[in-house]
């Protein structure tokens, strides 16, 4: 199987000279169809970083992004929007959900921004808005919704046009325990029944469990991957993180 | 370091904001061109001819300087308002890098000081300009240029100028600097949008505004039919019910409007970002409707008053009508004085097209005891009571009386035709009716009267009035002109007047010796020989220098009051919309994280300032038209009022000046925007 996103060699350093910061050192990794990979690290350990390279949002200084076949880093003017907008679906930790749109505009806002018509989105729209059980806050106002039915909206807009992959930037870390869980069980169903392809950045422990796989960054660099076993439990595939997480931010050998 | 900063930042804003700059120049315009008024050409000529109205004129200068004052305070303080608020996220960082308040209130007002000098440094020079400029075209559109040019400098209106200025300028910073100080840091650093909407829009809501929007435009209506059929002028209720609908109206239209809006946004599908740009065009409509109304409502007060100044300016032209231009004054006959024969002794009979006598007389055979019955008309009363119920224009009839004036038949004929019109045709035992031009507005309904012949008597001697309504001047002097008389034909008239009668010599001079713009130099050299001979006589110069100071001073005042309120109301609305874009930049930059370019986003923008504009524009406009049309008909006299249609270039000619300054105005609105929107988009790509 190809996949679906390829990165290669990838570095991204801030500064010149001694007060050069390596905020990315040479990451590489594939993502595949149908994949739910997950990305974990410290503040400051180059996730972000990572994730604003792939969104086409800041320049790598050297290594290759490739989407589809397509370099990114090539990109640009209407194809770079195109490309945030079309092909990859992002879903943010505040919403970004525009206050003075509707639930049902704010969904279709990329359909009108990438062209095409309403009639054109709308069997997606109908599947999507039922699948997230958002149907009866169509018509409300971002003031008028909670923080879970902002960041399912959220999710409906991002997947609106069937990207080839799906960026979430914590997008549980605005919610509570109850609504994260809610939103991480549609998140994974999008990814088990209809293959949606997830990279998620995230702190949440909790939120990552829902992954098949995940790479953990320290410094820039890789430093460990686990992957979800066949059959395994979302608590013990939990706990495995935990361990790892330990050994990331606290474990003795780690101490400076 | 701290002066550099300043520097800098002045620097960097004269270049950012070509909106608060022009803003800053053109109130140094405004105040300088109110204050050097009476160093004007035309106001110096004027002066010479009219000096109790001038001064008159220059008492209501300081009112007009006052009112300016206040005017502009509203321009600076919502140009200056914006500018702080474009820069509240770098005075955020300021104060959480230590800044002291009290510094960066410091840092603020040695910023405006130094915009302030710059706007005068270049403000003064060019109002200087400009009033040199309006002096000069003035003084050639007039025809004085006999008089020479002078300089409008005048150091006093400059340093009334310079303090004005810098007057609302610290007031405005001092208001502005307050509301700073007290805003907290973090809603400095955060842009939030003013208002958001915490319902959504259901179905009463878009019926109650369907209704507002109808009641608005009915009330709009009712106001347009008042004004135009003339009802609006008939007293001070009748016009301020006319101006408090049509405010109501514009106000309750705009309110309304959201109902329209919302019908685009559901029924119109395509486009990129459709939804999006008309909510964002619905939220002002919601938030800001009054501001709308209000910028409506002064464009429209602008164009009225420029239409009104254009046309009053328009429709004097002193050279081709053709007109008394003296009448040597009256004379009782065999009085011994003959001012006719003096002329031609002078040899200056040649300079005369036409010199003719008028006589006038009051039917002085009756004696004095029946002088209140000597004119009976009953019919012609009863007459005009039945085709004019509402007593609307017949109310000087009474000006006639028992005892009224009668024009000599021949000698007013001499006259008309003189003056390129048609002979009264009287017979015998017929009267005519004259009125003067200003109080002929009734004419139809008297000739509708003349038309049926009605029976009167004069001094017991039975005519029928018949003919029209006859309203040439009879004297060069308008302001004194009889309201009403009777023509009675020669034979009648002498007898009638029992040899008591006034004789005025009207004279109209030959065209052909002077030009257009020598017309006032001619009447200046000609009385001074008349004068030299000791002539008494009325000439039209005096009469013109009158005219004119009303002409000059109604359309200057009224032109300049229209920029005034046009550059205000395209200020607030600019300063508004680019306000209101930088409070929900949020949005933008959301929409830049789902992929919009660029051009997508100033797109939308433009469109946002074309309806943002084009709104109040399209409101003013449609008032406008019903506006313009009842004010010709209040303004004008009925002779202009005949010739509506040559006044239609003129309109033209305001209307694409209007357009141009529309367009000058949302064009630097949108540059400001795109810039703006620019800075939304460059930090993310580079980080």
């Amino acid at each position: 199987m190809e996949p679906i996103l390829k990165i290669d060699s990838l570095k991204k350093y801030y500064g010149k000279g001694d007060s050069q910061t390596k905020a990315i050192d040479g990451i590489t990794f594939e993502v595949f169809p149908g994949e739910f990979l997950g990305i974990m690290g410290a503040s400051g350990s180059g996730k972000s970083t990572l994730l604003n390279c792939i969104a086409a949002v800041i320049k790598p200084t050297s290594g290759s992004i490739e989407m589809d076949g397509k370099e990114i880093g090539k990109l640009s003017g209407k194809k770079l929007a195109e490309y945030r907008g079309k092909d990859m679906g992002y879903l943010f930790q505040n919403f970004e959900l525009i206050d003075n749109l509707t639930g049902k505009e704010n969904i279709l806002l990329p359909v009108s921004l990438h062209g095409g018509t309403e009639k054109e989105g709308s069997e997606r729209f109908g599947k999507l808005t039922e699948y997230l059980e958002i149907k009866d806050i169509l018509n409300k106002f971002p003031s008028q919704m909670s923080g879970g039915e902002k960041q399912r909206i959220a999710a409906a807009r991002a997947l609106i046009l069937n990207p080839g992959l799906i960026l979430c930037d914590e997008p549980t870390g605005a919610l509570d325990s109850k609504n994260a869980k809610a939103l991480m069980t549609k998140l994974s169903g999008l990814n088990n029944e209809q293959g949606a392809t997830i990279l998620m950045v995230t702190h949440d422990s909790n939120a990552a469990s829902f992954c098949s796989r995940i790479m953990f960054i320290q410094d820039g660099k890789i430093f460990h991957e686990l992957r979800k076993e066949d059959g395994e439990d979302r608590k013990d595939f939990y706990d495995r993180i935990l361990k790892v997480l330990a050994q990331l931010g606290g474990g003795s050998s780690n101490v400076l | 370091m701290f002066f550099k900063l300043v520097y800098r930042n002045s620097v960097r804003s004269h270049k950012e904001n070509a909106l608060f700059m022009g803003s800053l120049i053109i109130s140094i315009i405004a105040f300088y061109v109110v204050l050097s008024l009476s160093n004007q050409d035309v106001m110096r000529y004027l002066k010479t001819l009219e000096s109790d109205a001038i001064r008159k004129l220059f008492s209501m200068i300081t009112v007009l300087y006052g009112f300016t004052l206040f005017i502009i305070f509203a321009l600076i303080y919502f140009a200056s308002k914006y500018q702080i608020e474009r820069r509240s996220h770098e005075f955020g960082v300021y104060i959480m890098m230590g800044m002291k308040r009290m510094k960066l209130l410091l840092m603020l007002l040695l910023e405006d000081i130094s915009s302030s000098v710059i706007a005068l440094l270049v403000g003064l020079p060019v109002s200087v300009l400009i009033t040199e400029v309006i002096s000069l075209l003035t003084v050639k559109a007039v025809g004085i240029g006999f008089m020479g040019h002078q300089s409008t400098w005048s150091l006093h209106a400059a340093l009334l100028t310079a303090a004005g200025f810098l007057g609302v300028k610290i007031l405005a910073f001092l208001i502005l600097s307050f509301n700073l100080a007290r805003k907290e840091v973090g809603t400095l650093l955060t842009d939030a949008p003013d208002n958001v909407r915490k319902k959504g829009y259901p179905l009463l809501h878009a019926v109650v505004q369907a209704v507002v929007l109808i009641l608005g435009i009915l009330l709009l209506i009712y106001a347009y039919d008042t004004g135009v059929s003339g009802t609006a002028w008939a007293g001070t209720r009748e016009l301020g019910k006319t101006v408090v609908t049509g405010v109501l109206g514009t106000l309750l239209v705009f309110r309304g409007l959201r109902f329209v809006i919302d019908l685009i946004v559901r029924l119109v599908k395509s486009g990129k970002l459709h939804v999006f740009t008309f909510r964002q065009i619905e939220d002002t409509v919601i938030f800001k409707s009054g501001t709308l109304a209000i910028c409506s409502l002064l464009i429209l007060v602008a164009s009225s008053c420029l239409a009104a100044g254009v046309a009053t300016f328009a429709s004097y032209d002193m050279y081709d009508k053709i007109r008394i231009d003296y009448t040597f004054t009256s004379f009782f006959k065999g009085d011994g004085s003959d001012p006719h024969k003096q002329i031609e002794e002078m040899g200056l009979a040649g300079e005369f097209l036409y010199l003719g006598e008028l006589r006038i007389a009051h039917p002085y055979v009756v004696g004095d005891e029946n002088y209140d019955s000597a004119f009976e008309a009953d019919e012609y009363k009863r007459l005009l009571d039945e085709l004019d119920p509402k007593f609307q224009y017949h109310n000087n009839w009474d000006d006639l009386g028992g005892f009224p004036f009668m024009i000599c038949l021949s000698d007013y004929n001499k006259l008309a035709v003189a003056m390129g019109g048609e002979p009264l045709d009287l017979q015998e035992g017929e009267l005519g009716l004259y009125r003067s031009e200003s109080f002929a507005k009734g004419g139809n309904i008297d000739n509708q009267v003349l038309e049926r012949r009605p029976r009167v008597t004069l001094v017991g001697k039975e005519y029928v009035m018949t003919g029209t309504v006859q309203n040439y001047p009879i004297v060069t002097d308008m302001f004194t002109t009889l309201s009403g008389a009777v023509i009675v034909p020669d034979a009648d008239f002498d007898y009638f007047a029992d040899g008591r009668e006034e004789v005025y010599v009207n004279g109209i001079l030959d065209r052909t010796k002077y030009t257009r713009s020598d017309m006032v130099e001619n009447y200046t050299k000609l009385n001074k020989l008349f004068d030299l001979e000791g002539l008494e006589y009325e000439s039209y110069l005096q009469n013109m220098g009158r005219q004119l100071f009303y002409l000059v001073a109604a359309s200057y005042i009224t032109i300049y009051l229209a920029l005034i309120f046009l550059v205000v109301a395209n200020t607030i609305l600019g300063v508004q919309f680019l306000m209101g874009q930088k409070r929900t930049s949020r949005r933008y930059r959301t929409l830049v994280k789902l992929g919009a370019d660029h051009p997508t986003l100033y797109k939308s923008s433009k469109k946002q300032i074309n309806w943002y504009f084009g709104l109040p524009i399209a409101v003013a406009a449609a008032s406008t038209f019903f506006a313009t049309k009842a004010l010709f008909n209040a303004i004008l006299s009925s002779r202009t009022k005949t010739n509506i249609d040559e006044m239609l270039p003129v309109v033209l000619i305001v209307v694409v000046v209007f357009i141009l300054i529309e367009c000058l105005y949302m064009h630097i609105v949108k540059r400001s925007s795109s810039r703006f929107l620019e800075t939304l988009m460059t930090p993310e790509r580079e980080e």
